[in-house]
């Protein structure tokens, strides 16, 4: 099995809000990065790899087996939500010993296995306070540690790094790699922010309104960036004939001069090549330039250029 | 997939340690003290005798304890974790859920029961210190606990149900308590019969001769077989519905 | 698309008075319930059981005028209270724990509102929206029985009318504050609710309970003290065996005490306890 997800033409739907909306995706084995602005879907489709729910349209396989009513394949997947449900009067070695019970886990594999977790996710220390006491950053990591304890294949990761400070996303970046390249698991882990997702692997899926965007490697998706048009927003002094200079391009699309003349909005087609030539343009018109800004250089701006 | 009997045991044991750690402990403690006081204020009067204290037991206990405790724990157990979304835990577990849901069953009744226990443990030790009659009195506190624990078996499978099935549980919940069992069923006619205290009090009548159950109509055998079937098709209902549940 | 200088324009449309605002809290709540399922299903079953009846039968029964123990009586169904407090339990639950719960008492007295301008509103919309079972109903059925009353003392009838008009109110604030004070004890609707009911239950079984030893134990029960107090807001004459003192301290504690606890608990959630 060389795909440890297959998706074929998913909708899934609550009411009148559509989560997914013909969603395909082929999920190899290693680290999968699931990138999308809130609410594009993410989370739905955790939660149909899971079972949580089911699907309305099309067909879906995980590890080669149905998720919806099949327990039995939530041996082989560990999951970590992205909403905080960890009970805070309970220890961390507490939660993790019930996680152990309802994987049906004997007593004496489950006291090595909880210990050899903690190792994983560097919560030795800490694993004897309550969890009401522990930092995001530490509940993050108890709640790996409670996806990862019955050993499972596959690993589902959803916005792990949400809400935590550099440091510990760091931390929890380098976990998720070890995860693969060390323990053998595969890891789909969502996101949405690129250059998060962009540390942990190359291997991308793109995700807005419930379609299924882009997927492949990130350089490629790095290039969209660069490839789609962007709105530009350049303010200074003399800025005239910088605008004339610039109509002239076959890049430059329009131009759109403020009223006082000490901004304007200049849209290009091929955002390089505006960046790589400006420095000349600016010294050929004499202008003084105090902002340039481009509107359009994230993911967002991507989707809405791919979806159209 | 072989049975997780361990898995079944956790969610259960797990369970049962949320509802018991709850603040809800205060409330139970506070409705002890007023069981007890009323029951040993009650004793010292004229005429408080194992006839009154059976009485007594079943307005106080069986017609109003019970019902509200099942309601308030066995409602809120699967919904909170439902609200909450701790229930990921369980959903995500290789576990049936139909088999989950056993579990949440078997750790609510063992909590009702526990402090139904007590509760009823407090009532008739109060009654029985400040009355002058005792004889019989330990065998009717016994009766009582025997009795409500088959209460507690159906009212859980029935609240539990409702919090399984509805978001806002405990209007229905008060609804049956108070419109159904409370005032619908005292009307004249056998539409008394359709209630699950008037079940309960068919089979306190074959099992005690105090109080006004001697003039309960019904068989108690074949109350006790309804209540128990009854219990047997909530609680399978329930599990199914649990199972077929999409949980978002 | 240009880019706009951000400015900042005070508001210069109509400011309601600062005495009225509670009316805004209290006209949102009356919104939300009825737009709430559980209380619109309730309301429309508890008014079919309780209120159409006695619409139907006095109305077409002869009769030569509205008489206030016919009201009084109506009134003082067992019914009529069960389904009030479910009302109130279902109104009240949330008026104040989930403002606790998010701890949005700010929304309301960082404006020009304060804790007692809240609790009016509060209050208020709590009273209008159980009025819409223990008063507009009531009055329906006063006004079908005075339209087609064979005598013609009519001003007699205004005047029971009036009465009901009072009994109705009465009704509704005799009970609001229990369910406003269970409410400021948790955060917890459910909870709320179920709390509520239990206060007024748990009186009415240690009320029947005692009873038969003494009957001032009946005054104990809030169905008793509703019927009662109805009595005499209807110029009924008190049996005997009804304990005034009892009667009115009773009325006074469901009443005084819990808006009290209310008050205090706001008070001590702002101060951040």
């Amino acid at each position: 099995m060389s795909n440890v997800v297959e998706a074929r033409f998913l909708s899934k739907w609550y009411g009148e809000v559509i989560g997914l909306n013909n969603f395909s995706i082929d999920v190899p084995k290693g680290i999968t990065g699931i990138v999308g602005p809130n609410g594009a879907g993410k989370s739905t489709f955790f939660k149909l790899l899971t079972g949580n729910i089911k699907t309305n349209v099309g067909h879906l396989r995980v590890l080669g087996e149905e998720p919806w009513r099949n327990p039995g394949l939530l041996a082989k997947i560990g999951f970590c939500p992205d909403y905080d449900f960890l009970p805070p009067d309970l220890k961390g070695r507490e939660y993790l010993r019930f996680v152990a019970g309802l994987h049906g886990m004997d007593a004496n594999r489950t006291a090595t296995r909880v210990d050899e977790v903690l190792g994983i996710v560097s919560m030795v220390k800490d694993a004897d306070r309550s969890m009401g006491g522990y930092s995001k950053g530490m509940r993050q990591r108890i709640k790996i540690a409670g996806a990862l304890l019955h050993e499972p294949q596959l690993l589902l990761l959803d916005e792990p790094l949400t809400g935590t400070d550099p440091l510990i996303r760091k931390e929890i970046i380098d976990l998720v790699k070890d995860l693969n390249k060390v323990h053998g698991h595969d890891v789909i882990v969502s996101s949405h922010v690129l250059h998060e997702i962009e540390r942990m692997t190359h291997q991308v899926a793109l995700i807005y309104k419930g379609r299924s965007v882009a997927s492949g490697d990130i350089s490629e998706i790095r290039q969209l960036m660069s490839d789609h048009p962007h709105n530009i927003v350049l303010e200074g002094r003399g800025l005239v004939p910088l605008a004339q200079l610039l109509l002239s391009k076959p890049y430059t699309s329009s131009i759109e001069l403020r009223p006082d003349r000490l901004g304007m909005f200049v849209r290009v087609d091929r955002p390089e090549e505006f960046f790589n030539y400006l420095p000349d343009l600016v010294a050929e018109a004499g202008c003084e330039l105090e902002r340039v800004e481009s509107l359009d250089d994230d993911l967002e701006s991507v989707f809405r250029y791919l979806v159209g | 997939m072989s049975f997780n009997f361990k898995g079944l045991w956790t969610v259960a044991a797990f369970s049962a340690r949320k509802l018991l750690m709850n603040r809800r402990w205060m409330l139970v403690l506070l409705l002890g003290v007023l069981v007890a006081s009323v029951m040993g204020y009650a004793a010292t009067e004229d005429g408080a005798d194992m006839d009154f204290a059976s009485d007594l037991m079943a307005m106080l206990l069986l017609a109003f304890l019970l019902p509200v405790l099942s309601l308030i724990y066995g409602a809120s157990m699967i919904r909170n974790e439902m609200d909450d979304r701790s229930i990921v835990q369980v959903i995500t577990a290789p576990l049936d859920r139909r088999i989950s849901y056993l579990g949440y069953y078997i750790g609510l009744v063992m909590v009702l029961c526990l402090l139904i226990t007590a509760v009823t443990a407090v009532g008739g030790l109060a009654f029985l210190m400040f009355s002058p009659e005792r004889d019989g009195g330990v065998q009717l506190v016994l009766t009582f606990i025997v009795l409500q624990y088959l209460g507690v078996m159906i009212y859980s499978a029935l609240f539990l149900l409702l919090g399984t099935m509805l978001r806002q549980p405990i209007y229905l919940g008060l609804f049956y308590i108070f419109i159904w069992e409370g005032f619908v069923a005292s009307l004249p006619g056998s539409i008394g019969d359709l209630t699950i205290r008037h079940q309960l009090q068919s089979v306190a009548s074959e099992l005690t001769e105090l109080g006004y159950f001697t003039s309960s109509s019904g068989d108690g055998a074949v109350a006790a077989l309804v209540l128990i079937a009854l219990t047997v098709v909530l609680v399978l209902a329930g599990a199914f519905l649990f199972r077929e549940k999409e949980i978002a | 698309m240009g880019l706009n200088p951000i400015g900042y324009k005070p508001w210069d449309g109509k400011r309601t008075e600062h005495g009225r605002r509670f009316l805004v809290v209290a006209e949102s709540i009356l919104r939300h319930k009825l737009k709430t399922k559980w209380f619109l299903a309730l309301l429309i079953i508890g008014t079919f059981l309780v209120h159409v009846m006695p619409l139907f039968i006095y109305s077409m029964m002869p009769h030569r005028e509205l008489e206030a123990e016919v009201m009084r009586d109506y009134l003082g169904n067992g019914m009529y209270f069960i389904f009030e407090v479910i009302l109130v339990a279902l109104v009240c639950s949330d008026l104040i724990s989930e403002d606790m719960r998010s701890n949005s008492f700010i929304l309301y007295v960082s404006r020009a509102m304060g804790v007692k301008g809240y609790l009016l509103g509060k209050w208020t919309g709590a009273m209008v929206t159980i009025g819409l079972f223990t008063l507009l109903p009531p009055l329906a059925v006063a006004v079908a029985v005075t339209a087609t009353q064979s005598g013609s003392d009519y001003l007699g009838s205004l005047k029971v009318i009036g009465q009901t008009l009072i009994a109705g109110v009465w009704s509704a604030a005799m009970l609001v504050p229990v369910g406003l004070a269970v409410s400021s004890l948790t955060a917890k609707k459910t909870y709320a609710s179920v709390g509520t009911f239990m206060f007024f239950f748990g009186l009415m079984l240690v009320s029947g309970i005692f009873s038969g030893l003494s009957p001032d134990w009946n005054m104990i029960s809030p169905p008793e003290v509703l019927y009662q107090s109805h009595t005499v807001l209807y110029g009924l004459e008190l049996s005997d065996d009804v304990n005034r003192f009892l009667l009115g301290a009773m009325a006074f504690l469901l009443t005084v005490p819990p808006m009290a606890l209310v008050y205090y608990r706001i008070m001590r959630k702002e101060a951040g306890k």
